[in-house]
């Protein structure tokens, strides 16, 4: 028997697949991998296996430069993609070192890590452009050639330190690179500008995208164990217990390692230069012929075979055999084979076959599998009930490779470690805990325990171990702890209070709800006994519960009070179960604290009660509509409204319940209200009562978005108390308040207007905008609206008293206007003063009326006193002249007069009665007129009344001889009063008759012309003696004044004429000079044209 | 008929002419004054006067005037308002003649201190010899 060894290296790694597992396993079986769950030490070599998804851990850890990167398969990518992070080392798995290699660099870096790799071992690359011309040139690279990292881009690169040595076969393969761009390989020898020779194995790979060709170089290291004697190399090969064979494709051995002396009993010359293939038994040779064969050619890898090779005493022993194409390996040249003797192992588990078969009942029995593993075999064999337990196993278990692979991948390195790397004697025991894949596929919980066999020097070589199936035990388990923590989970996190008593009714546990309730903490009551907390009132019902739950074991829901620790009652529910074992009897009490919930249900129920309430006594009906118009929800006030009971209604089509007449108009408004998503939206209609008539009622309502993200229409319902009848009078004052002239404003107790109609802008000025907030008196009051009247209005405002005041108010623009307010408090149905309402009437146009007939009043006050003037006159008149007739009479009388005397007084008394005469006759002109009445706007002919005066003077014209011409348009119409018309023209004729020039005959011209302003002018031009104007001119019109140094000058005349001319709206105007004539120009008014 | 002096110079000033002759012919039947000067406006009257005044001839004034209050150019009221700014308007008495009483004349004549009397036409002989200018 032979022991176990332990390994010749050690290297950590990390991220291996289990592929690369197996790979390394087979490879380098004297190597221990190591995995590495953390950084690694800086002065361990390591061994980095990874794809691409481990490249951000390559650059984690690429500051250390220790690491060999070595990579399953040097794809461009991942090398690329490394280099971008910086990580330039790296070592191909396909051109990987064979062990003895790997483990000659593990060792010889060892002592020095830090520099081998670069040195060393670790790969170099660069790129080529189709024409072999340096593109790409990694500085290392560069360093490790000797020559600069910068300047030789775009040389060429057979120029560069290239060995003269180099064979004929080397150059050629350098120029097919130019004819073809599959992938090539081959050795190549550098000159290192000191003089040295550097030798590299150059792979190149042409990648098409970037059209160049990627080398990798790979240091070719001298194995030829002749070529490095001071490596250790050689004697590990020498020493090793495995044998070695270098041999030709053909299997002509050209190399065997001492031990095949050992293993087979024979010399190496002996055997040397025959082939290997004549060392085994005829039943395997076929088999490893074809395997040689699919290696050579196809390059097919060769898995381990198990072998029977002849020794040399002619037996045949049991062999585990690898063999490796090793052709392309510098100074190797051929295939490498591994031959382990394993005859020894077949032997021990014939052995063990007979001690498993004598436990083969007992482990059948016990339902553990029983295995053995060989540990340096890492073989492995199992008992009987394998198949039975986990099995049957498509795939033989036969390797600890094998095992591992069914075992769950995060396990697999945990589990593999511990079979690899044992610990020291004397711990004899390995145990592990795994999940394990039965045959089924199913994942079974394993607990394995093995006992470490180790031979003389204490070396683990075979552990034998029993595998239980505990998945059901395991699943029970879960299922309990699943279990108890859901109950925890209930008990701790429960809002009923629960605890647990003793069967004398003392607190063993409680949870945090009871600590709330009671305000005590678990460990302050634990051991206090329940009925000491209980209310004294509730101990009589606390007892029998006790007694209840003993019986029944359980306690139906009582109320309980619980003293708190302020010393406060908690008002519970309380029920309880017992439990009763063979040990014990304990009680679960659960407690429900419903103090707190009482006041919240009385809060609630107080609020609901409220706003059942409210909603009831509401005039609104609250209605929300669904997207499909439907009725979703009605507060039961409906009922009012319509009759119907809110669940009659739901479901229902909102239109299903308007007038037909009003339906347009109800959907205009909703279309309205869905436009203007959000804002209020109204409108009125009749809708259908229960029994059938119809009720007003108006809808204010808006579109939103309910809280499940629907749209919904919220919707006011009120039924408008008057009928279509009085809501139409109610629209149409509300519109005559609108179109009103009279300006309405309404305002708020402190005078603010609040609204304001059309008409107020329209007098005002303000719009709604401008005066709404402002007081109506700093809106609208100004300098002339008198401070009297203001404190007038704000004495009956305060008092609350409606009042009517005429007043100033100003125009936005700043002119006064007169109005006449009548202002009205409004009144709230509890008598509190909410506003005033103000009508107010535009009083300028009779304002200026009133001031015109006040004017007027004046005149005719003026005129009244004239007029008394004038008849006191006239009457002072006749008795001037009566006075003058009587004292004349009296002179007469006297008998004694002289006859001079008499003749000049009996004249005299002819003068006087004929000034008596004239005056009475102007006095009768005056009265005959028709009275006052009739209207001063009367279309009257003017050369009617002309020859009428004239005829009425026909005899004193005669006498004077006078000369009147008329030239009057006879059609010529003038707007007047027929009397004043005749006794204007009386009086100016008779005055130019009366004023007549003493050396001349009178002449009168009278003609008429129509005005540019529409008036009809009548002028009357005489020749008399005329006026002097600038003395008279103020005085001319005067009553009382007779500017004519004329004996005959009395005249009121010109004064009545001017008069009644400003009676009838017309003017005069006078033209005169002394001695020449006079012209009176008269403007009369002329009837509107047709 | 109570004891009166007649007096050197009177004015009659009245529009009208008649009226004026029937004065004349019962102050000269009763001997009341040696010289009558008549003007048939206050205008001329107010003239004559104001060339006196100018001439400082105080013997050359009337004793007094006889003023009718109705006149075309001016009336009563005129002459009185521009006498009483006048210097000499102390030295002179005025009498309003009128064919009527009329209460707001004879109320207006007082407020002038030059008017000595109101006189209804036609004049009575005992009213005018009443006068202050005739008692003096």
């Amino acid at each position: 028997m032979k022991s176990s060894q332990s390994p010749l290296a050690k290297l950590y790694c990390f991220g291996l697949s289990a592929q690369e597992r197996s790979f390394m396993a087979q490879h380098y079986p004297d190597i221990l991998l190591v995995e590495a769950s953390a950084a690694p030490n800086q002065s361990q070599p390591w061994l980095l296996l990874g794809s691409e998804s481990k490249a951000s851990e390559f650059s984690r850890w690429s500051t250390l430069n220790s690491l060999i990167y070595c990579l399953p398969k040097a794809e461009i990518q991942q090398i690329w993609h490394l280099q971008k992070q910086g990580i330039e080392r790296f070592l191909p798995l396909e051109a990987a070192p064979d062990q003895a290699e790997l483990i000659a660099l593990i060792k010889s870096a060892s002592p020095k890590a830090g520099n081998w790799t670069s040195e060393e071992s670790c790969s170099l690359f660069w790129t080529l452009d189709k024409d072999l011309k340096l593109k790409h040139w990694p500085p290392e690279t560069a360093a490790r050639f000797g020559l600069p990292a910068t300047g030789l881009l775009g040389g060429n690169f057979l120029d560069l330190a290239l060995h003269p040595q180099n064979s004929k076969a080397s150059k050629a393969k350098w120029l097919r690179l130019k004819e073809s761009f599959e992938n090539h390989s081959f050795s190549y020898l550098f000159r290192h500008p000191d003089g040295s020779k550097l030798d590299y194995y150059l792979k190149f790979s042409f990648l098409p995208e970037q059209e160049q060709w990627l080398v990798i170089a790979q240091r070719n290291l001298d194995i030829k164990p002749s070529a490095l004697p001071e490596l250790r190399f050689r004697k590990l090969i020498e020493h090793s217990h495995d044998a070695v064979i270098i041999a030709e494709p053909d299997s002509q051995m050209r190399y065997l390692s001492p031990s095949i002396s050992r293993i087979l009993g024979y010399s190496i010359p002996e055997v040397q230069g025959l082939w290997a293939l004549d060392f085994l038994h005829p039943d395997d040779r076929p088999e490893v012929e074809a395997r040689l064969l699919g290696l050579i050619k196809d390059r097919k890898a060769i898995p381990e075979l198990r072998l029977r090779v002849r020794h040399q005493n002619g037996h045949y022993l049991w062999a585990l055999v690898n063999i490796n194409d090793r052709r392309s390996v510098p100074g190797v040249e051929g295939l490498v084979i591994n031959l382990q003797e394993v005859d020894e192992l077949f032997h021990t588990r014939e052995e063990l076959k007979n001690s498993l078969e004598r436990f083969k009942w007992a482990s059948r029995a016990t339902q553990d599998v029983i295995w053995e593993y060989r540990v340096d075999s890492g073989l492995l064999d199992w008992g009987e009930n394998l198949q039975e337990i986990l099995g049957p196993f498509e795939e033989a278990i036969n390797t600890l490779e094998d095992f591992i692979q069914r075992v769950e991948p995060s396990q697999q390195d945990s589990l593999r470690s511990g079979l690899q790397a044992f610990p020291p004697a004397p711990e004899n025991y390995w145990q592990a805990q795994y999940r394990f894949r039965n045959a089924a596929g199913q994942w079974r919980y394993i607990k394995d325990q093995g006992y470490l066999v180790r031979n003389e020097e204490g070396e683990v070589y075979k552990v034998i171990g029993a595998m239980r199936d505990f998945t059901v035990e395991r699943e029970y388990q879960e299922e309990i702890q699943k279990r108890e923590n859901r109950f925890r989970g209930l008990f701790e996190k429960a809002l009923i209070g629960i605890s647990q008593l003793s069967s004398g009714g003392r607190f063993l546990s409680c949870n945090a709800a009871l600590e709330n309730i009671l305000g005590h903490r678990e460990s302050d009551i634990t051991g206090l006994a329940l009925a000491d907390l209980i209310h004294p009132e509730d101990q009589e019902r606390f007892e029998q519960a006790e007694v209840e739950l003993e019986h029944s074991l359980n306690l139906p829901p009582s109320p309980l009070r619980l003293r708190r620790r302020d010393g406060l009652y908690a008002e519970c529910i309380a029920t309880a179960f017992s439990e009763k074992d063979a040990n014990a009897s304990f009680s679960w009490w659960y407690l429900l604290d419903i103090s707190q919930m009482q006041k919240t249900t009385n809060a609630l129920e107080k609020t609901q009660r409220r706003l059942n309430e409210l909603v009831q006594n509401a005039s609104d009906v609250l209605v929300v509509l669904n997207e499909e118009s439907k009725y979703e929800f009605i507060t039961a006030n409906i009922e009012k409204v319509l009759g119907y009971r809110p669940e009659e209604m739901l479901g229902h089509h909102n239109l299903e319940y308007v007038h037909p007449d009003d339906i347009p108009h109800v959907q205009a408004a909703f279309e309205e209200a869905v436009a203007h998503f959000g804002s209020d939206s109204r409108s009125r209609f009749r809708a259908r009562h229960k029994d059938g008539h119809w009720v007003w009622v108006e809808v204010n309502g808006k579109m939103q978005i309910n809280p499940e993200g629907a749209a919904e229409a919220l919707l006011h319902v009120r039924k408008l108390e008057n009928s279509q009848k009085q809501y139409l009078d109610l629209l149409k004052k509300a519109r005559v308040a609108e179109v009103t002239n009279q300006s309405i404003i309404i305002t708020d107790p402190e005078e603010r207007i609040e609204w304001a109609n059309a008409s107020f802008t329209k007098l005002s000025g303000f719009s709604l905008k401008e005066a709404q907030g402002k007081k109506v008196s700093e809106l609208l009051h100004g300098p002339e609206s008198k401070a009297t009247y203001q404190k007038f209005i704000r004495e009956k405002l305060s008092a609350g008293e409606a009042f009517t005041v005429e007043t100033v108010n100003y125009h936005k623009k700043g002119f006064p206007y007169w109005i006449e307010s009548s202002v009205s408090p409004v009144r709230s149905a509890e008598g509190e003063i909410i506003g005033f309402v103000a009508l107010e009437k535009d009083i300028s146009e009779r304002r200026k009326n009133f001031q015109a007939l006040e004017e007027q009043l004046e005149n005719l006050n003026a005129d009244h006193s004239k007029l008394r003037n004038y008849s006191y006159t006239l009457s002072h008149n006749f008795r001037s002249h009566v006075s003058n007739i009587s004292t004349i009479s009296d002179e007469l009388k006297n008998q004694k007069l002289k006859a001079s005397d008499r003749s000049m007084l009996e004249d005299m008394l002819y003068q006087s009665t004929q000034q008596l005469q004239r005056s009475l006759t102007e006095l009768n002109r005056e009265l005959d007129k028709p009275g006052d009445g009739g209207s001063m706007d009367q279309s009257l002919k003017a050369l009617d009344f002309v020859e009428r005066v004239l005829a009425q003077m026909q005899s004193r014209i005669e006498e004077l001889g006078a000369q009147i011409e008329i030239d009057l348009d006879p059609q010529a119409l003038v707007l007047g009063r027929p009397a004043y018309l005749e006794s204007i023209f009386h009086n100016l004729i008779s005055n130019a008759l009366r004023y007549r020039h003493p050396e001349r005959p009178p002449k009168l011209r009278i003609l008429s012309t129509l005005e540019k302003t529409g008036e009809l002018k009548i002028s009357l031009c005489d020749n008399g003696v005329g006026i002097d104007l600038a003395k008279n001119e103020k005085e001319l019109f005067k009553f009382k004044r007779s500017f004519h140094q004329h004996p005959d000058s009395q005249g009121i005349g010109l004064y009545l004429v001017r008069e009644q001319l400003r009676m009838m709206q017309a003017r005069v105007k006078v033209e005169s000079k002394v001695n020449q004539g006079s012209c009176f120009h008269l403007y009369f008014r002329s009837p509107p044209t047709e | 008929m109570k004891a009166h002096t007649p007096i050197n110079k009177l004015w009659i000033v009245d529009d009208d002419a008649i009226t004026r002759m029937l004065i004349r012919r019962k102050l000269g039947k009763h001997e009341l004054c040696e010289e009558i000067t008549e003007f048939a406006d206050g205008q001329p009257a107010w003239e004559a006067l104001t060339a006196l005044g100018e001439k400082e001839d105080w013997s050359a004034l009337p004793s007094l005037i006889l003023l009718d209050i109705n006149m075309p150019v001016m009336g009563a009221w005129e002459f009185l308002d521009r006498l009483g700014q006048h210097p000499f308007a102390k030295r002179l008495a005025v009498a309003i003649i009128s064919s009527s009483i009329d209460w707001q004349d004879l109320q207006k004549s007082k407020e002038y201190s030059s008017v000595c009397g109101y006189l209804a036409k036609p004049l009575s002989i005992d009213e005018l010899t009443a006068l202050k200018p005739f008692q003096a």
